[in-house]
């Protein structure tokens, strides 16, 4: 198929930095809410229980809209290189974030709402202690950023869908199941950034449209109390969008790794049948997996749940095997030169697997009776997002910058910026990861021991990162200031 | 005019005339979730529809609007299937009917507009609306299968009173005062069953501690750790009421 | 398997994670090979890493199905009705030892997690509590002594608060 046209980088690059700069700036501010918790569970300070818990509720509807929209502008970027993207449409899909979370920033602030971004119904109508105009505002707001969502992920379904030929091309079914012909006629299968992409888009609209069904209920149902919604169905409907809205997250932001460690270790990488193989497992196994949020639901057939379980852990596989051991070998014994952008982007690998051996225990039935809903959820996830999909993005700003102004940082900004952010970071989790093996249970804005301690180690960790980050923004506006160049970082 | 449009017209029209169907069938009665899977079954003939007709000409840029529109009119349909207004609908006909038709309007709006966006985009958008409603049958407007007789089940923890302490409550341990009764609910727990302090300090004899009007008044504006029951949680009456009791610990 | 344990396997496996893919990363780093030979190698070994890894997670997933919680209750096990409402649990005062008990838990209001802890305040099991539904938690306490209880789900101010706790005897 020959690509209709392809969107100028001029254009594509600054759509990609609005919405990378949008999120890294969201994810800045959502970085001190969270300090702010931590350190009041620390006793450092106190925060009181309502308080905190619009904090709470902020800091992840925050956290994760942060990281959804830096991943989305770079994989816009990234199609618009394979073919024409009409900017106007990222935009408008942008204009729907930014109104979104407005919304949702008055439905806590002044609204002082904190049912939580997983809210289960009937969360957030009953005993609350803010008004309900506060649950109209994030229930809007959640849906306003919903309907960014899926008009992005419907932009680029239909993009893709014209360039690579309907969806058996976008998935490269034909030079899956017949290779030889395919090659026989010198056609080429997408590269391994349109996989994330077309993933992205396609388990999106269905994880949107199951979050906007839950969404309009419960927007219904604030405006009706009459309406009746069942418990179950609803929990069910909130994990299935919500558990695939913060995967996809680390699904979007490895186009990071395809083609920035390409660049760093000035190696090729292709797209492989094991690659796509992989992609398909992921296409499958991410939404599936989302029944191991209700293991502990006993209502819920057994059957389902053990499909959870099994697809849980081979969601794994085509990560350890295929995306990380393929980064690995591109980086062995390639002369790849330590700069911020390949440091964040290894480091993001290392955060990826821990984070996932953490959440593949978790996701096994007969642990999860002593880890559900301890601090070990938060621990799993925090590793997957600041020391995943955080890195993966921050790598990839640096990598761009490094090769637009053909430098790269000296060590001692490399070793404090990856000391505070990666150190800093890893220190954050294990409070969280000691504390939830220890039986500490999550969302309590003052918990029993040996919560306090451990939340004030890991307050440390979190300011720790603060200052690598600090460190990082300095040297990344450093960079970006300096004249455009042809030399190789 | 091209075939798929001439198909999408006829499965528009075919659509359309089974919305009419409340016309000649009259008042009726169905549990929700039936209606509500009915309503799907109209939808994927009306996105069908939608898409057969939407087909474009691939080099025409699409206008942003249409992926918009096709992204909102699941959300409307969903709205039309408001499960408090069915059972009004089912006992008048031309306003179900009507109610079909927008459900129809908005399944083929669904499928039109994605696929003038872009091709394929229709197929996505319109199996949403119905996905959506499919979805929706089962508990958007439907009661859990078995609802739980709580109201049977003795409570030991909310027999405020019951270690036989003076009891100055103008009623008896069976029948606990509006007071006693916020007390267990909100209070026990962090202040025991009888005042005596289990997280929270003890308030027996907290008269000699705070009168009414500065127990009221720590209630409605507490500091931390103690949660912020009122306005949210608790009435000004109930403040009153459960300050009233506190007193009498 | 108590949380302990699972923290331990948790560490040992990371930090073998980590120590592999820094050593692999940097490994002769400015020693170069062209890719063609780290991939021919590379893909050689990645066929053996691909059958562990999918023999591990069949494994794991078999060994799982002996040992899940939802048991079926059976009509001998003493029942005790669990309500869990904001912010307080309606529970039995005393509870036997050494027989199967089943906890029917449910919900007055919102969702509420029913978490048993150990007298050494470990977590012992735990079931969700959501309105309108039943959830069974059979099990059979080993040890005598007072077992706390938790809310272990989100469900509103005060539910780091919400507590309760029974004798076991």
């Amino acid at each position: 198929m020959k690509p209709l046209s392809v969107t100028s980088p001029a254009i594509g690059l600054r759509v990609m930095w609005t919405y990378i700069v949008t999120g890294l700036t969201i994810f800045l501010l959502m970085l001190l809410v969270g300090i702010s918790m931590r350190g009041s569970q620390a006793g450092w300070w106190t925060i009181e229980p309502g308080t905190f818990y619009s904090l709470l509720s902020l800091h992840g509807i925050g956290m994760l809209t942060a990281m959804v929209v830096a991943g989305l502008g770079t994989l816009w970027y990234l199609v618009s290189r394979e073919t024409g993207l009409d900017a106007r449409v990222a935009y408008l899909a942008y204009a729907f974030f930014v109104a979104g979370v407005a919304c949702v920033i008055v439905s806590v602030v002044p609204g002082h709402y904190g049912a939580l971004w997983t809210m289960l119904y009937p969360l957030p109508f009953t005993g609350t202690y803010w008004p309900t105009w506060a649950t109209g505002a994030w229930l809007v707001g959640a849906a306003l950023v919903m309907l960014g969502f899926m008009i992005w992920c419907g932009q680029i379904l239909g993009a893709l869908l014209a360039r690579y030929g309907g969806l058996g091309g976008v998935l490269a079914v034909d030079y899956v199941l017949h290779s030889r012909a395919f090659a026989k006629l010198d056609r080429e299968p997408p590269p391994p950034q349109i996989f994330a992409a077309a993933i992205t888009a396609i388990d999106g609209l269905i994880a949107g449209a199951a979050g906007l069904t839950v969404g309009v209920a419960l927007i219904v149902r604030w405006l009706d109390p009459t309406v009746a919604i069942d418990p179950l169905w609803a929990k069910n409907l909130t994990y299935l969008f919500g558990h695939t809205f913060a995967n996809l997250t680390m699904y979007m932001a490895v186009a990071g790794i395809y083609v920035g460690l390409p660049i760093c270790t000035r190696r090729a990488y292709h797209t492989s049948v094991p690659l796509v193989l992989a992609w398909w497992g992921t296409l499958l196994f991410v939404i599936i997996a989302y029944f191991h949020h209700l293991y502990m639901d006993f209502v819920q057939a057994e059957s389902v749940k053990l499909v959870g379980e099994l697809a849980s852990f081979l969601a794994a596989i085509p990560v350890v095997v295929i995306t990380v051991y393929g980064a690995v070998l591109l980086v062995h014994r390639s002369g790849m030169r330590w700069t911020l952008g390949s440091m964040f982007l290894f480091t993001g690998l290392i955060g990826w697997v821990v984070g996932g051996v953490a959440a593949v225990l978790d996701s096994t039935i007969p642990f999860n009776v002593d880890l559900h809903n301890t601090l070990w959820v938060p621990a799993h996830f925090h590793t997957y997002l600041l020391e995943g999909v955080v890195l993966f993005t921050l790598g990839w700003v640096f990598v761009n910058l490094e090769q637009r102004a053909g430098a790269s940082s000296g060590a001692l900004i490399r070793w404090l910026a990856g000391l505070g952010v990666f150190g800093g970071g890893a220190l954050f989790v294990l409070g969280f990861y000691i504390a939830g093996a220890a039986g500490v249970p999550r969302r309590y804005a003052v918990e029993p021991p040996p919560g306090p301690y451990l939340a004030g180690i890991a307050t440390v960790g979190a300011i720790l990162v603060l200052v690598g980050l600090l460190v990082v923004a300095y040297e990344a506006l450093r960079l970006a200031r300096l004249p455009r160049s042809e030399v190789a970082p | 005019m091209r075939r798929p449009r001439v198909v999408g017209l006829v499965v528009l029209g075919v659509a359309v005339l089974v919305a009419g169907l409340p016309l000649l069938r009259g008042p009726i009665e169905l549990p929700v979730t039936q209606h509500h899977l009915l309503h799907a079954a109209l939808l994927v003939g009306a996105a069908l529809a939608g898409v057969l007709c939407g087909g474009r000409d691939a080099l025409r840029r699409a206008s942003p609007a249409w992926i918009v529109l096709a992204m909102v009119a699941p959300i409307l349909a969903m709205l039309l299937m408001w499960p408090s207004a069915y059972s009004f609908f089912e006992q008048h006909p031309a306003g179900h009917a009507l109610e079909h038709v927008g459900i129809v309007a908005c399944g083929f709006l669904a499928g039109f507009a994605g696929e003038r966006f872009a091709a394929g985009v229709g197929w996505a958008t319109g199996g949403s609306a119905v996905l959506m409603a499919l979805l929706a049958a089962f508990g958007f407007g439907v009661a859990p299968p078995t609802a739980v007789p709580i109201a049977a089940v003795a409570e030991p923890s909310l027999q405020p009173g019951a270690s036989g302490r003076r009891n100055t409550g103008a009623s008896s341990p069976a029948q606990p005062s509006h007071g006693a009764m916020i007390y267990a609910t909100n209070c026990a727990v962090c202040h025991g069953t009888a005042g005596e302090g289990v997280s929270g300090p003890s308030l027996k004899d907290e008269r000699t501690r705070k009168n009414l009007r500065q127990t009221i008044e720590w209630i409605e504006n507490p500091a931390p750790p103690m949660p912020k029951f009122y306005p949210a949680v608790l009435t000004a009456a109930d403040v009153r009421a459960v300050a009233t009791y506190v007193q009498t610990l | 398997m108590a949380s302990g344990a699972i923290f331990g396997v948790f560490i040992v496996i990371a930090v073998i994670a980590i120590v592999v893919m820094v050593f692999l990363g940097n490994y002769r780093l400015r020693d170069t090979l062209p890719q063609a030979s780290v991939t021919a190698r590379g893909y050689v070994i990645r066929r053996y890493w691909l059958g562990l890894t999918l023999v591990i997670a069949i494994a794991a997933f078999i060994t799982t199905l002996s040992y899940l919680p939802y048991s079926q209750p059976r009509i001998q096990a003493r029942h005790y009705f669990v309500v869990a409402r904001q912010y307080s649990f309606g529970l039995p005062k005393v509870v036997p030892l050494g027989i199967a008990i089943v906890f029917d838990v449910t919900s007055a209001d919102v969702n509420h997690g029913f978490g048993i802890y150990t007298p050494s305040g470990k977590v012992f099991a735990q079931v969700q509590a959501m309105p309108d539904y039943v959830n069974h938690l059979q099990v059979v306490f080993t040890v005598a002594g007072h077992y706390s209880v938790r809310c272990m789900e989100y469900c509103g101010i005060a539910h780091a608060a919400m507590q309760g706790g029974f004798e076991v005897r």
